[in-house]
């Protein structure tokens, strides 16, 4: 059942071909050239990269450790998540891989590029400048309660900011 | 927390069937960018699922399955458009010509402010690729329908 292109090409309409300036334009990806958007759960990787490479058991286990339990990634959603941020040039797969021991699944590191860095500080001052506005507004009247408990690393970047 | 919504996926996800997956696949992978994340085989090796990342957006493509699922190529057409939007419309474009696209539309700055172009891919689907050239209001798109319509007409 091999598709061949020749084969295939029920709906034409017309053909046109585009001209020799065009087709040598550079091949673009709508990826890497997008600008980059930052769901939540990407920027709950970013954060747990921000200390060093990690697998995607980690990556949970540290989203889970400095959200307190509040956030936990699921696995589909964090696979999703890392193959969106190696796409967009956020992280990188480390060249050194381990298998666990307790199966045969290979895994697999990774780490912050510069652009991930620079996206990752950028997302944390974006998200500071509007936690002081609710402060001024004072929609956060004890500013720790109801937060929730501080790991080591979040507290280096509060002190950075 | 699990979301009944995945995060990672936008509320439509286009499921294409076609003849031939891994070609496909490779098709989509060269020529638009697009990356595999994951495929699942049928007993008999077809793929009865796979999901692929475009941009921020993901879909599916299968393989057909006779009674259920048929591709443009078993129907002889399709009477639906991908629509895509890039930062730059003209490389895409080029680029999925140059890997054996067939263009139903060259691309040209249309009067609803895209640049925006369509073509058919080796296995039937149809797409309209574009980039956005200028912010129109809903009534600045109408009035420059209606003139469009008009100009039709007399020409």
């Amino acid at each position: 059942m091999a598709l061949d292109g020749r084969r295939v090409s029920g709906v034409t309409i017309s053909t046109v071909s585009i001209s020799k300036a065009r087709r040598q334009a550079p091949a673009a990806t709508p990826g890497p050239d997008a600008p980059v958007f930052l769901t939540p759960a990407v920027f709950h990787v970013l954060l747990a990269l921000a200390d060093g490479p990690s697998h995607g058991y980690g990556i949970m286990q540290e989203v889970d450790e400095f959200t307190a339990g509040s956030t936990r990634l699921g696995p589909g959603t964090l696979y999703r998540s890392i193959q969106r941020m190696v796409v967009d040039g956020l992280i990188e797969e480390l060249d050194i891989a381990a298998h666990d021991e307790h199966d045969d699944d290979r895994r697999r590191y990774y780490r912050l590029t510069p652009k991930g860095l620079a996206t990752a500080r950028g997302e944390a001052q974006r998200l500071a400048a509007l936690v002081d506005a609710a402060q001024q507004r004072k929609l956060l009247t004890t500013p720790a309660s109801g937060l929730p408990r501080r790991s080591r690393k979040a507290k280096a970047g509060a002190s950075r900011a | 927390m699990l979301s009944p919504v995945p995060e990672d996926f936008h509320t439509i996800t286009p499921q294409l069937v076609v003849s031939g997956v891994a070609a496909a696949i490779a098709w989509y992978s060269k020529a638009l960018g697009a990356h595999e994340l994951l495929r699942n085989a049928a007993p008999d090796g077809r793929i009865m699922h796979s999901e692929l990342l475009l941009g921020d957006s993901r879909f599916f493509v299968v393989d057909e399955f006779p009674g259920s699922m048929q591709s443009p190529s078993t129907l002889g057409g399709t009477p639906v458009t991908l629509h895509l939007y890039v930062a730059d419309v003209d490389a895409l474009f080029a680029r999925a010509v140059e890997e054996g696209a067939t263009v139903l539309m060259p691309v040209a700055d249309q009067f609803w402010g895209d640049r925006y172009g369509m073509l058919a891919d080796p296995f039937g689907h149809r797409w309209s690729i574009a980039s956005r050239i200028e912010d129109l209001s809903p009534k600045a798109l109408h009035e420059r329908a209606k003139s469009w319509s008009q100009n039709q007409e007399h020409s």
